[in-house]
């Protein structure tokens, strides 16, 4: 290489470098995450599979309504000495022989944090702003789900606020890096492996599991390997990457259950905003407004055509 | 002193953590530990989301309390239905309360003029000691 050549091409990288820092947003960080770990997990998967998109009548039968659980997730309780434990219980199947999320410090305090405000009756969920659970805590919305299955792309389907995560199968990649910003339900790829879905999830936004569970990042980005284990089970195997909120990846399985009783239930279009009357109030938590007081958002109307005499 | 506040706080944890935790909103604005009950005429039963509401009127002094339950597709896994709780028809709801002594709460069951009960939540206020 002669010294010309060399010096033509420093000055390409140092305009590259330069480029690439104006691109940077002002608040610091990129607005995707690196997903490089779990995307190279992902890939070899895939080489694994040989990545063949199953003809219709192939697609194993998702029918059926479904519903998640929260009961999957490692819940804490604060120790004597301020630490966090599992909590197990009857109504907790997250066993205690499965590794809760290994939590950084950061991600840790957040939590601690959590169960204090509680004790002293402060208590939030943004879910309460009629903002979207979101994904991963999709996973464990107790509402309805339903699953839609074709070659090219898979549809899952959760009632609350008619959250759907949409799984490309058609061989496409991600949305490309300058199109991409957070989402509510991320940005989903995926393939058949056999009668197990995989999928690749990156471009969330920062989320808790749960309102008394840990919290992940907008860093977060997911490989699940979902498949029906019996008639009335669908397991979701899935591996969380953070590089915020964990210090290592973490594997944890939700399982979604058939839902029987009644046998001709339905998911309906679930607006949050139709009645909801949940307010913040000036310590933090929440609180109703009731019929009369101010602010009252009245259903009837909420939903009344313009032009309606009030 | 020191070691007693924090088994305390311990405890108090479990507590707050056995409520009711995946609904819409938090639980803490009402007091999970007691119960109201209301004798009253149905007003209005809102089968909405995220919460449906039932709206009575006190029969005793006239006064709209409002109580919260679940959203329809989850009333309607337990038998509860639009045509369950029509105006005008008599119940006798209990609920957990508001903590700030409004009139609302968050149903627990709804007794019926003919004896029936409809169980919404778990009757037993929440233990202290829940594991």
């Amino acid at each position: 290489m002669n010294n010309s050549c060399f010096r033509a091409r420093n000055r390409f990288a140092v305009i590259t470098a330069i480029t690439c820092l104006l691109l940077i947003p002002e608040y610091g960080h990129t607005q995707t995450a690196d997903f490089s770990e779990s995307w190279a997990a992902y890939q070899a998967m895939k080489a694994r599979a040989g990545n063949k998109p199953p003809a219709s009548n192939k697609l194993p039968d998702w029918s059926g309504v479904w519903t998640g659980s929260p009961d999957f997730l490692p819940y804490y309780r604060l120790s004597s000495d301020n630490k966090l434990t599992v909590r197990t219980s009857a109504r907790n199947v997250f066993a205690s022989s499965k590794q809760p999320a290994p939590l950084s410090p950061e991600y840790e305090a957040k939590a601690i944090k959590v169960l204090q405000d509680r004790v002293k009756g402060i208590d939030w969920d943004y879910v309460s702003n009629c903002i979207p659970a979101g994904f991963p805590r999709w996973a464990v919305s107790h509402y309805l789900k339903e699953f839609a299955l074709t070659p090219n792309i898979t549809w899952l389907i959760n009632e609350e606020q008619s959250e759907v995560r949409r799984v490309y199968t058609d061989g496409r990649g991600h949305t490309p890096r300058d199109e991409a910003y957070p989402l509510f339900e991320g940005d989903s790829v995926g393939f058949w492996d056999g009668d197990t879905l995989v999928v690749h999830t990156i471009d969330n936004k920062e989320g808790t599991w749960d309102r008394s569970a840990a919290s992940y990042s907008d860093q977060v980005n997911t490989i699940e390997r979902i498949r029906k284990i019996s008639n009335d089970v669908i397991e979701d195997q899935m591996t969380v990457y953070d590089k915020l909120a964990l210090t290592k990846p973490w594997s944890v399985t939700f399982q979604f259950t058939r839902v029987t009783e009644p046998a001709d239930l339905r998911i309906r279009m679930y607006s949050c905003n139709e009645n909801n009357n949940v307010v913040q109030d000036e310590k933090g938590n929440s609180h109703h407004v009731l019929p009369g007081e101010p602010g009252y958002k009245d259903p009837e109307k909420m939903t009344a055509a313009p032009g309606t005499a009030r | 002193m020191l070691k007693y506040a924090s088994i305390a706080l311990g405890v108090m944890t479990g507590f707050i953590l056995s409520m009711p935790a995946s609904a819409h909103h938090s639980h803490a604005m009402f007091d999970t530990t007691k119960r109201i009950t209301i004798s009253g005429t149905i007003t209005a039963f809102e089968f909405t989301n995220p919460h449906s509401w039932l709206k009575v009127t006190n029969d005793a002094d006239g006064t709209l309390w409002s109580f919260e339950t679940n959203s329809p597709s989850q009333l309607l896994r337990k038998g509860v239905k639009l045509s369950t709780f029509p105006a005008g028809m008599k119940v006798t709801v209990n609920a957990m309360p508001l903590r700030d002594g409004r009139a609302g709460g968050a149903i627990v069951s709804v007794k019926k003029e003919d004896g029936s009960v409809l169980a919404i939540e778990p009757e037993a206020p929440a233990a202290a000691n829940t594991p």
